[in-house]
């Protein structure tokens, strides 16, 4: 990468000054001596600027990047963490309704506000996904699983989940000491929308063994009680973001921001962009459509991200929004000037197109991926799905084949133009497509 | 105090310079009564000679600085064109002049001297001039331009100022002087002298100081306490040796003790408290102490022949404890600088609320305020010979001049700081004692400075050449990161002026020479030393009353330097870095008119006007913070293109009004052309200052004083961190009594 620190100093709100008025008017005696002066023709030995006044420095080199990553973490990054919290606690209260109405007339009802104030956090984490830079990037990204394990070392696992059921049941029980993979979104997914009040563990598993034996109001409260504490740990996980981004807090943000970091920071959020080639469209989509090398059958419906809930799709047009706004800096200074700036706009057009394609097929999608990773499977032939992803906009038989195709496009832009324009180096984990 | 005309408060020569001037030493002379004791400190000779200089000069006597009281050398030295402010403090404490377009940053691009010595704490090795003399105890000013300039090495670049103390006069003189002003602005200066056939002295005694103009949140002082002390003896030869001698020891000690800081404030509180000081500066506080001692002997060989020698010791200490950013949160982590915090208050409003004290550390290890404590130690020693020859040869009258300087000057650095949590808006120190120093390191210079200057005349044709040679050896020694450097340079700087006399009051000059200012010893051998070739050019009139002086100037720099200091980010201190080809071109433009108004009454109507224009002839980066991302055609920072001086008087035999009126245009902050870039320039304005003096009888006299009387308030600077206004109304008043 090539952007220098120095840069930073300039600035590009241009406006013209308007001067000042003395007492007199001293300027305008100094613009008649001026004209005098150069009427005797004593300046005869005018410095050689350029006339055009054309600005050579390349756009790296005179970038406001300080004024950019200002804008991500104040108006892309951190007030998504700070409604990622408050969604948290308005869903900590849901869940308690819920679990208060358990047994009640109005327990379906109560369940399914707690599961509508799920699918609002989880669309904001969804965005949120393609800013994992900083504080929710370190230690491998555990300020990242703590709210959301998909797709990480420790991903989600429904027999920790179940363990973690009955185990919260002592008063001496502390979620922040279990792993990753029994908390998280996830994890709350699975006790609000999976109907199956059996556990999922191998039968050796001694915290649920007794646990089917149960009745069915007390496997639900026992859920439900559990379903609060992942909740409120998911606030704390949103707050302890929030928090480290603040300067009473971590103080990220400085660190985020100063131009020393420029080229540190602008690296960390390039790198956070191909969480949409390497989680939206290899993993969400590569995997469920078979399209992906880590699949080795028509389709891998296993795979589906938020099965229970259904709401992939759902997923993955939130992470499209987020991958708009990471790459546009949504109002502010974003990539996207970086590039205009650079000379190619049409790239920028491109980006818009193909995520609009994206965003509409998704629209216009009624069955769930997983519904359509089953059926594939079923069908036992990938040739409609590889024709959907080959040609997306004309061939939507299969419209999740189809979304991989459009993602494709999408992160194909990003691999080639993206990186050569920004002028910035693949992460690593991006340096081969497995597709 | 008596008012003279205004034709003797300045005067501009260029090469043959103009009745004006001579009629301005007759009267000199006459006040002084000791002509020798002048010339041996007057870099242009004196007033007489100034006709006679190679290059364009000026010269400010004491009047001019008596008339407004001045104790910032900032506001006396814009009488001259060609000179360019960047002020900083208000009060002139460490000033920033430039000479077109020579950088005015610390005034280190100048050859600074007080009667012929270099004074400035190291010329060679750190040119920054953290010490200048105060200017109120000055006899006269004088700044040279132009050709003549390579006689004053080393930074001939722009020019040179030499300050002239008071000599030793033949009558017995004492006064005392009290002033007071606004802020608690109290000046007592107390002098003392007397003079036999052969051995004469004076002390001096100055003391001045202010509360300061600027509020600190916390309600403390923001101002300063000066004292300077000197004393001059002088023995001379009996009037009827058959050579004259003459020997004067000088000595001298002056201390600062100012709460001055770098710090300044974000543009939008700069809009609504432009005085104010923010919270992480309460610390600040600048000390320093200065001892000379100076040696100057003069010798008339009675045979055409005359010697001048100056020998002189020089000490410096300084510790300035400041505000400088803050400390880094982590190992491997940049701490944020302060100038990127308060050059960006929109993206760092957190800090920004952290400096104001409007939110505490509550000990966060990353709300760390760093507090520098810069102290350096100065030292210069050296001698230097002129030897003259003033006759005839074949038939033609020359001034033949041979120069020699021997000097050595070292400074040494050790920066070092400490951690402090804003707690409530008081800083806290955060209990690390062993912090690595910033900088620790010594620089050392010697210096052979050499010159020949020759003046002669054929007809109307007065021709003025020289040359000067320089070598110059660094050493500098870093313990910190365990560098060391020698750095060797040679150089030959010649020179000529021409004026030739087209009518009784029309005069023609022309000059060029080639400027030149040493890189550091610090620097490495990518840097190279700053290099122009200057021009000047232009006419003279003088009719008896009015005088018109109109000089263009071009200096084509083959490189230009960049010097960081401890104030830039990114860069160690001394650091130097190459800024390429750059053209400065102007005109200057000085004016006098005097219109009798009757028998007792005159009106001197004085202007002073400076065009510039620059622009750097290549693109390129630097890392240098003042420089930054350059393109071709991109104008100096601080460089405004117009600024004007108009002065008005009405004077009587014993009292005077004096008005000025001063404009100085927009000055860009980082290089740049075209459209102003909001934040990036100072805004122009215009200043009125107003003086009044009433002599009530022989020995007493009360001065009334208005400077900024609009009480305009502009952001002058927003370096080194952050916008800092001009100084606001000030009103002081005061009175002399000699005897």
């Amino acid at each position: 990468m090539k952007i220098k620190k120095t840069a930073r100093l300039h600035s590009l709100a241009v406006l013209v000054y308007k001067r000042e008025e003395g007492f007199i008017n001293l300027r305008h005696i100094v613009k008649n001596i001026a004209v005098v002066v150069s009427l005797t023709g004593l300046l005869s030995a005018c410095v050689g600027d350029s006339s055009d006044g054309e600005a050579e420095s390349s756009v790296a080199e005179s970038f406001d990047f300080v004024g950019m990553m200002a804008n991500y973490a104040d108006n892309l990054i951190v007030p998504r963490y700070t409604a990622f919290t408050q969604q948290a606690q308005t869903a900590a209260g849901e869940i308690m309704s819920y679990c208060n109405a358990i047994g009640s007339a109005s327990e379906a009802e109560q369940r399914a506000s707690a599961q509508m104030q799920w699918r609002v956090m989880m669309n904001t984490w969804q965005q949120a996904e393609i800013f994992i830079v900083g504080p929710a990037a370190e230690n491998g990204n555990a300020g990242r699983n703590a709210i959301y394990s998909f797709a990480s070392t420790s991903p989600p696992n429904t027999c920790a989940v179940d363990q973690s059921v009955v185990l919260a049941q002592a008063n001496s029980f502390d979620i922040s000491g279990r792993s990753f993979n029994s908390r998280g979104l996830d994890a709350l997914e699975y006790l609000l929308f999976n109907d199956n009040l059996n556990h999922t563990c191998p039968v050796q598993i001694v915290e649920t063994q007794n646990w089917n034996s149960l009745s069915e109001t007390v496997r639900k409260q026992q859920r439900c009680d559990y379903a609060q504490a992942v909740a409120e740990d998911l606030r704390v996980a949103g707050q302890n973001l929030v928090d480290s981004w603040s300067i009473t807090g971590g103080n990220y943000r400085t660190r985020f921001v100063n131009p020393s970091n420029a080229e540190e920071s602008l690296n960390a959020l390039s790198d956070a962009l191909f969480y949409i080639e390497e989680e939206t469209k290899d993993l969400k989509l590569g995997l469920p459509t078979g399209i992906q090398a880590g699949c080795s059958r028509v389709a891998c419906p296993e795979a589906t991200e938020s099965p229970f809930s259904e709401t992939t799709l759902d997923n993955i047009r939130e992470n499209l929004l987020g991958f708009r706004d990471a790459l546009m800096g949504a109002e502010g200074l974003g990539f996207d000037d970086i590039i205009i700036r650079s000379g190619f706009p049409q790239v920028v057009e491109n980006f818009n197109t193909n995520i609009d394609a994206s965003l509409a097929l998704i629209a216009n999608t009624e069955e769930s991926l997983l519904d359509q990773s089953q059926a594939l499977l079923a069908s036992g032939n990938r040739t409609q799905c590889n024709n959907s992803a080959a040609n997306p906009e004309n061939d939507q038989t299969i419209p999740i084949c189809s979304l991989q195709g459009l993602v494709k496009r999408i992160t194909d832009s990003l691999r080639i133009d993206f990186v050569t324009i920004v002028d910035i180096d693949l992460p690593d984990r991006s340096q081969s497509d497995n597709d | 105090m008596y008012k003279k005309n205004q034709l003797l408060k300045i005067c501009y020569a260029i090469s043959l310079g103009s009745s004006y001037c001579a009629y301005a030493q007759t009267d000199t002379q006459q006040e002084s009564g000791q002509i020798n004791a002048l010339e041996e400190v007057f870099i242009t000779g004196g007033q007489e000679r100034l006709r006679t200089l190679a290059g364009s000069g000026s010269f400010l006597d004491g009047e001019t600085i008596a008339q407004f009281d001045s104790t910032d050398i900032n506001d006396l030295i814009s009488q001259v064109p060609g000179v360019y402010i960047r002020f900083e403090d208000g009060y002139g404490l460490r000033p920033n002049i430039g000479i077109r377009g020579a950088t005015s940053d610390r005034s280190q691009k100048l050859t600074i001297m007080e009667d012929g010595i270099l004074i400035t704490p190291t010329p060679y090795s750190a040119p920054a001039a953290y010490y200048f003399p105060n200017v109120n105890r000055m006899e006269a000013v004088e700044v040279v331009k132009g050709p003549s300039a390579i006689k004053h090495g080393p930074h001939t670049i722009g020019g040179a100022v030499n300050l002239v103390t008071r000599p030793v006069k033949d009558e017995r003189q004492g006064e005392f002087g009290i002033t007071y002003g606004s802020d608690n602005f109290q000046k007592y200066r107390a002098f003392y002298g007397d003079s036999g056939e052969q051995w004469g002295y004076w002390v001096d005694a100055l003391h001045y100081g202010a509360d300061g103009f600027k509020e600190l949140d916390n309600g403390a002082d923001t101002g300063f306490e000066r004292n300077d002390f000197n004393a001059k003896i002088r023995w001379r030869s009996k009037p009827d040796a058959e050579i004259q001698q003459q020997l004067v020891v000088k000595i001298g000690y002056a201390d600062e003790d100012s709460d001055e800081t770098y710090l300044g404030l974000t543009d939008s509180d700069f809009a609504l408290t432009p005085n104010r000081r923010y919270a992480a500066s309460q610390l600040d506080g600048f000390d320093s102490d200065h001892e000379q001692l100076h040696v100057l002997h003069s010798v008339d060989f009675n045979n055409d022949w005359s010697l001048f020698t100056r020998a002189y010791v020089q000490r410096f200490s300084r510790a300035w404890n400041r505000f400088d950013g803050f400390v880094s949160s982590g190992p491997g982590q940049a701490p944020i600088a302060a100038i990127d915090v308060l050059s960006r208050a929109d993206a760092f409003p957190g800090l920004i609320s952290l400096l104001r004290g409007d939110i505490s550390s509550n000990g966060n290890r990353s709300l760390v305020v760093d507090v520098t404590n810069n102290d350096r130690d100065y030292g210069s020693r050296g001698i230097s010979f002129n030897a003259q020859y003033d006759g005839d040869i074949a038939g033609i009258d020359h001034i033949l001049e041979f120069g020699v300087r021997f000097h050595h000057d070292y400074i040494e650095r050790n920066h070092t700081f400490r951690g402090y949590f804003v707690e409530d808006g008081v800083l806290v120190f955060d209990g690390v004692e062993d912090r690595q120093p910033k900088d620790l390191n010594e620089a050392r210079t010697d210096a052979l400075a050499l010159f020949i200057n020759d003046e002669f005349s054929i007809a109307d044709l007065k021709v003025n050449i020289g040359v000067r040679y320089e070598n110059i050896e660094g050493e500098f020694d870093d313990s910190l990161n365990n560098v060391q450097r020698e750095r060797s340079q040679d150089v030959i700087t010649p020179g000529i002026g021409m004026h030739y006399q087209l009518s009784d009051n029309l005069g023609l000059l022309a000059g060029i020479y080639k400027g030149f200012s040493p890189a550091g010893p610090s620097s490495d051998d990518s840097v190279d030393p700053e290099e122009a070739v200057n021009y000047e050019y232009g006419l003279r009139y003088d009719n008896g009353t009015f005088t018109a002086d109109v000089i263009g100037f071009f200096s084509d720099y083959s490189n230009l330097i960049g010097r960081c200091r401890a104030s830039d980010s990114g860069c160690n201190d001394g650091d130097e870095f190459n800024g390429g080809e750059v053209e400065v071109s102007g005109v200057e433009v000085t004016s006098h008119y005097a219109i009798s108004l009757g028998q007792t009454l005159s009106l001197p109507i004085d202007l002073t006007y400076t065009y510039t224009e620059s622009a750097f002839q290549s693109s390129f980066q630097s890392s240098f913070s003042q420089w930054g991302v350059v393109n071709k055609g991109d104008r100096l920072p601080y460089l405004p293109e117009n600024q004007l001086r108009l002065q008005v008087g009405i004077e009587s035999a014993n009292w005077s009004v004096t008005a000025a009126a001063k404009y100085i245009d927009e000055l860009l902050e980082v290089p740049g052309q075209g459209a102003l870039v909001e934040g990036q320039f100072t805004p122009s304005y215009t200043t009125y200052d107003l003086a009044a003096d009433w002599q009530l009888t022989e020995r007493f006299n009360v001065q009334l004083i208005a400077e900024n009387i609009g009480d305009k308030q502009v952001i002058v600077a927003r370096r080194p961190f952050g916008a800092r206004p001009n100084q606001p109304r000030i009103v002081k008043a005061g009175v002399t009594y000699k005897f």
